[in-house]
């Protein structure tokens, strides 16, 4: 599927940046915007998301460096979908948080799909990999 | 240095090379060249994540260039230039709801029995990159 980077308002200009649109479990009435982050390990998701979800974050908690803090995870598996494609993945739900969209990495969603980026002509593409 | 038949193969493996470079330079987009910069075309908080001297960045093939790509997604950012800061629950180009948390958003669209497409925080400053560190 291809998908066309997200147009954000900067101060003066228009800002590309790639965004997809993420369903996740126990969250039906919206998908919530991730940025796809090639330098990211693993799915970093706002602790607010498990907490609206349900989602049980009874499990051992990490201390991690993200954006030049130290954050609280709990890293639990979750079901996730864009688009037709449904995968369960680890999700590190993170506290505090202070980005604007979840962060898409390498084994929690790139290991899934094949990303082409056209960074020229602002899209992306991401197949499901076999 | 010529052989039996009169052909000089460094002297056209070095034109082979200048015209390659030449038409690689011609591929460049104009905005990465620093030429709208010139022309004092250019917006104040246009990505920086280009070294502006380089002249390999490939060019657009929509045939947008220059100038004409700063309206890129114009009308899509100006719906949420307001929101700037708030989390917005998003259809298309309508704005469902805006929140000042996730809580709120989804809190909004369940006691309405409302979906959207997307919920994310606009950004203040989208050039921001999540790894930076904060000062």
């Amino acid at each position: 599927m291809r998908i066309d980077f997200r147009a954000l308002p900067g101060p003066n200009s228009v800002i590309p940046r790639p965004i997809v649109d993420v369903f996740v479990e126990g969250l039906p009435r919206a998908a919530l915007g991730c940025l796809v982050d090639t330098g990211t390990l693993h799915n970093r998701f706002d602790a607010g998301v498990a907490r609206e979800a349900g989602i049980s974050l009874d499990v051992p908690q990490e201390t991690i460096g993200l954006g030049g803090r130290w954050i609280t995870t709990w890293t639990v598996e979750v079901t996730l979908r864009l688009g037709d494609v449904t995968w369960e993945a680890p999700v590190s739900f993170c506290q505090p948080w202070a980005a604007d969209f979840q962060l898409l990495g390498q084994e929690g969603f790139l290991r899934w799909f094949r990303l082409t980026c056209e960074v020229a002509n602002r899209w992306l593409e991401l197949d499901p990999q076999e | 240095m010529r052989d039996r038949e009169g052909v000089d193969p460094v002297g056209e493996a070095r034109s082979f090379l200048r015209e390659s470079l030449r038409r690689q330079h011609l591929r460049s987009d104009p905005a990465l060249t620093g030429d709208d910069f010139l022309r004092g075309l250019r917006a104040p908080d246009m990505p920086q994540i280009h070294d502006r001297n380089s002249t390999t960045a490939p060019q657009s093939t929509s045939g947008i260039t220059g100038t004409e790509d700063l309206s890129w997604g114009a009308a899509e950012a100006n719906i949420l230039r307001p929101h700037r800061g708030r989390f917005v629950a998003l259809t298309g180009t309508e704005v469902v709801t805006t929140g000042n948390s996730l809580s709120e958003v989804f809190g909004w669209l369940k006691g309405h029995d409302r979906t959207a497409a997307t919920v994310f925080r606009v950004p203040l400053d989208p050039t921001v990159d999540p790894g930076s560190f904060p000062e």
